[in-house]
């Protein structure tokens, strides 16, 4: 009969003992309902064994804890940690372009480039009212700086963004480093304390949110190995946490991969590579480039370099990147360039399909073959063909920093190949471009009417000129920029800007739609299963109050019969 | 058994939440701004838009010219059909001189008259508006009708000496048929404002001098500037006969270079209607498609806006209302 008494005291006090436990979870569970991160746990429960000999009967020895559980689904937060990728080149996606679209207003109060094209040509039909009107020709003057002036401004608009999202590429990075050394520290964390047969909860639980931190940043795959720790990679196996060894990426605008020149940014500037650089002398870096591989895949850092785009190694020009601001900004750069070379050239009274014909440089050996007016005060023709003023010679538009391309840097009226060869001097055209005429006087509005050499008869109330550049209006034009072609008139070149940013801006919107959607669902998924639910806590917390109530009720009947057998003697 | 948990009910209606005040946010800016595309990717016409409000830009231009173009040949016309009375008042008087009651010194008084008609005419033919003179053909900055340094003689009155010439091109073009004085008045339509006075009045000015020296007593063939003396009264007849001649070389210029003329303006005119009525139409066409893709359909708006608000008040509530109920409350 003692024995059974014994038997019933042990139950029940590993009952009270047990059931404390199981409150203890309880609260725990309760006072992380709001941390991020958290998975619930849960204490297994087990039924004694009785070890060693067996008595007569077998009741059993009580209750004890086996084990206390995160409840975790790897699958989930896999699935997770994916939309969550997907978020982040949503967003970053859409902010940038959401930006970038402001340039391109569609009401009438602000000025565009497009409304701008509208107004110059708008000024050139007014002036063949009167075109030997001051006033007429200071307006045709002053509309094409206005839009110079704002092709100027749009382009230096998507360079800076361009600027910005590269320079957030390094943050970014940095915070990838910070990432991948935190949970590399965590795999530490977690094999010491497991290896002593203790889970590691918490630290799991800091690890996945480290995981899930870097998966916005960057598409990774996660392997969890027997010990504990996981190999974290990027798609192509390059290892950026092994074991407890965070691999270091950097972001570098000298990259040892590239030996020729490297191609350069919308401001002329160098954007940065993420590299990993497997060299330990300083001075004599090794890189192996992870850029293409991250931009290929999701994640914030993706995001930023399909917006502000991503070059090959052999690329020269910055107009060769593949990304959304340089597709955009190359728009500005074609109708720069068809200014500064077609719409000149009728400016000048040369016929831009006699170039091609007569091999592209024979117009200035022979100034007869020249048929307008323009004569630029201040630049001359030389005997040999050559240019002694450049920046003169452009006609109508030229570019900051004309003049300084020497005397024969080019030969014959500037052709779009002049313009590529150049280049590598100024790397875009679209914020230089500006009106060449100071003096609204000096503009032609005629053709020189006297095809003698060195003998200029324009005529004040002769609007060929006007009439030619008009027909420039709707002429079509093919212009490739870099990685980018487009076809069309000026306005329609523009409008195929417009039509693009919408189209690219509207689709980032719905991705980031629809990536919140998937989050969502991901999150809910995962906290179906990993969450705290307070009315499951809270049921268990009474049911648990119970057990411990009935298991002192049970020491009190135990202690009257223990009472009732001392009363016998 | 599907769990809920805490977070999951908090992240799902604060996303909904935002869904929802997007949409508030939406529309009231539709409302308030009138417009519901203010950027590209507001409307996937975006480029038809830009394109409408070009078209607009452009024919509100164009209707601008064509008023301005207007008033220059209204005036033109007014101009020409002084030319006109002044041909017709010329003709009358070498009708008259051409009848042998008149002397030849009743001759020689009218020539004064004939000479004031002259002058007139060069005044026309020298016309300006708005600063430039309008037969100046593409020379619009000197006078079309100038005095040759050389005169007709020194024989006769002053104005009889003085001869006028069509001077334009200063250097002379070496280019022949130098182009008119034209103005743009839709994308690809220009219309000439003026004829260059070579053409009007070289022929009416000529055949006014040479009645005028017959009149005074000159045979002079213009424009080869000879002359001949008329002997009086040997030479009456011949003289009459040179008034006769100049009645024919008067109604000719008058017929064939002023009235193509002023027939030509009215052709013009018609012209800058027809431009003007298509111009019109393009520009009110293009406007109505325009409202129709970028203004607020405000009654759909406002019942977008009812009903965002509307989600939004629900998606309030129904968070206020998970949020505070609690088991706690029924432990």
């Amino acid at each position: 009969m003692s024995g059974f008494t014994t038997n019933i005291l042990n139950s029940t006090r590993s009952g009270l003992s047990v059931q404390q436990a199981l409150l203890a979870v309880t609260a725990n569970n309760i006072s992380n309902v709001n941390t991020e991160g958290y998975s619930r746990q849960r204490a297994n429960l087990e039924a004694r064994i009785t070890r060693g000999e067996a008595t007569s009967l077998n009741v059993g020895q009580g209750v004890e804890v086996g084990k206390i559980e995160r409840v975790h689904d790897r699958f989930l937060e896999r699935v997770m940690q994916i939309a969550n990728s997907e978020k982040g080149t949503a967003v970053t996606v859409n902010e940038f372009l959401t930006r970038a679209e402001q340039i391109y207003a569609l009401t009438g109060e602000q000025s565009s480039v497009g409304s701008a094209l509208e107004e110059f040509f708008g000024a050139i039909s007014d002036l063949t009212i009167n075109p030997s009107s001051p006033d007429l020709k200071a307006n045709l003057v002053e509309r094409g700086k206005t839009l110079t002036s704002l092709i100027n401004s749009s382009y230096t608009y998507l360079a800076d963004l361009q600027s910005e999202a590269d320079n957030r590429l390094v943050t970014e990075i940095d915070s990838v480093n910070e990432l991948s050394r935190k949970i590399a520290s965590l795999n530490g964390e977690i094999v010491n304390q497991e290896s002593l047969g203790q889970e590691a909860s918490a630290q799991r639980d800091e690890r996945d949110l480290a995981i899930k931190e870097l998966s916005e940043k960057l598409t990774v795959e996660v392997i969890e190995q027997s010990d504990g720790q996981v190999l974290v990679t990027l798609k192509n196996g390059f290892n950026l946490v092994n074991n407890t060894t965070a691999t270091k990426l950097e972001t570098t605008k000298s990259p040892s991969f590239i030996t020729g020149s490297i191609p350069q940014s919308l401001s002329n500037e160098t954007l940065n590579y993420i590299v990993f650089n497997h060299s330990d002398d300083p001075n004599n870096p090794q890189h192996t480039n992870l850029t293409n591989v991250i931009a290929s895949e999701q994640g914030v850092v993706s995001g930023l370099l399909n917006v502000r785009g991503v070059h090959e190694d052999t690329d020269t020009s910055p107009f060769q990147a593949k990304g959304d601001i340089v597709e955009l900004a190359s728009y500005f750069e074609g109708i720069s360039r068809a200014l500064l070379t077609e719409f000149n050239q009728v400016y000048l009274g040369v016929n831009p399909e006699n170039l091609a014909s007569v091999g592209g440089n024979p117009l200035l050996n022979d100034e007869n073959n020249l048929t307008t007016a323009y004569d630029p005060s201040s630049g001359t023709f030389n005997e040999s063909g050559l240019i002694s003023n450049p920046s003169s010679l452009f006609g109508f538009f030229d570019f900051e920093g004309a003049a300084d391309t020497g005397s024969g840097s080019y030969a014959g009226l500037p052709d779009s190949a002049d313009l590529n060869n150049l280049q590598s001097s100024f790397g875009n055209y679209a914020s230089r471009i500006r009106v060449a005429i100071n003096d609204p006087s000096e503009l032609a509005t005629g053709v020189d009417l006297n095809t003698a050499p060195n003998a200029l008869n324009i005529q004040p109330g002769d609007i060929s000129n006007l009439q030619n550049l008009l027909e420039l209006r709707e002429k079509k034009f093919s212009l490739t920029i870099g990685s980018y072609s487009s076809e069309g008139s000026l306005s329609e070149i523009y409008r195929l800007g417009v039509n693009r940013i919408g189209n690219l801006a509207r689709s980032a919107e719905s991705q980031v739609k629809i990536a919140e959607t998937n989050l969502l669902f991901a999150e809910e998924q995962h906290n179906t299963y990993s969450g705290v639910s307070l009315d499951e806590e809270f049921t268990n917390l009474v049911k648990f109050q119970r057990a411990f109530q009935a298991s002192a009720r049970l020491m009190r009947v135990a202690d009257e019969l223990l009472q009732e057998i001392v009363n016998l003697i | 058994m599907t769990r809920i948990a805490e977070n999951q009910i908090a992240s799902s209606l604060v996303l909904n939440i935002s869904r929802n005040k997007r949409n508030v946010d939406k529309y009231g800016k539709e409302i308030s701004s009138g417009v519901k595309a203010e950027l590209p990717s507001d409307s996937i016409s975006s480029p038809v838009i830009i394109d409408l409000q070009s078209q607009i830009k452009r024919t509100d231009l164009h209707l601008l010219r064509i008023e301005n173009v207007r008033s220059n040949l209204v005036t033109q016309e007014g101009i020409l059909k002084n030319a006109d009375e002044i041909m017709v008042r010329a003709k009358e008087l070498a009708t008259q001189m051409s009848n042998e009651v008149h002397s030849a010194e009743s001759r020689r008084s009218t020539a004064n008259e004939i000479w004031a008609l002259r002058n007139q005419l060069v005044d026309i033919a020298n016309t300006k508006l708005d600063d430039r003179y309008v037969y100046g053909g593409i020379d619009n900055d000197d006078p079309p009708f100038d005095v040759e340094t050389t005169t007709y003689t020194s024989y006769g009155s002053a104005d009889s000496q003085r001869r006028y010439s069509f001077d334009n091109y200063d250097p002379p073009p070496t280019l022949t048929n130098p182009p008119d004085r034209a103005t743009q008045i839709s994308d690809n339509q220009f219309v000439k404002i003026s004829t260059v006075g070579d053409v009007v009045f070289s022929n009416m000015i000529d055949s006014l001098e040479k009645l005028g020296r017959a009149l005074e007593g000159y045979n002079t063939d213009i424009p080869n500037n000879t002359f001949t003396a008329f002997t009086q009264p040997t030479d009456y007849n011949l003289q009459t006969n040179t008034i006769r001649e100049t009645i024919d070389e008067l109604e000719s210029a008058r017929r064939n270079d002023l009235q193509p003329e002023i027939t030509s303006l009215g052709e013009r005119q018609k012209r800058l209607d027809f431009a003007k009525s298509l111009q019109e139409l393009m520009n009110s066409s293009a406007k109505a498609y325009l409202s129709q893709l970028q203004d607020t359909d405000i009654p759909e708006a406002a019942t977008q806006l009812s009903l965002a608000q509307a989600s939004l008040e629900a998606s309030y509530r129904v968070t206020n209302e998970l949020l505070n109920i609690s088991i706690m409350d029924y432990i």
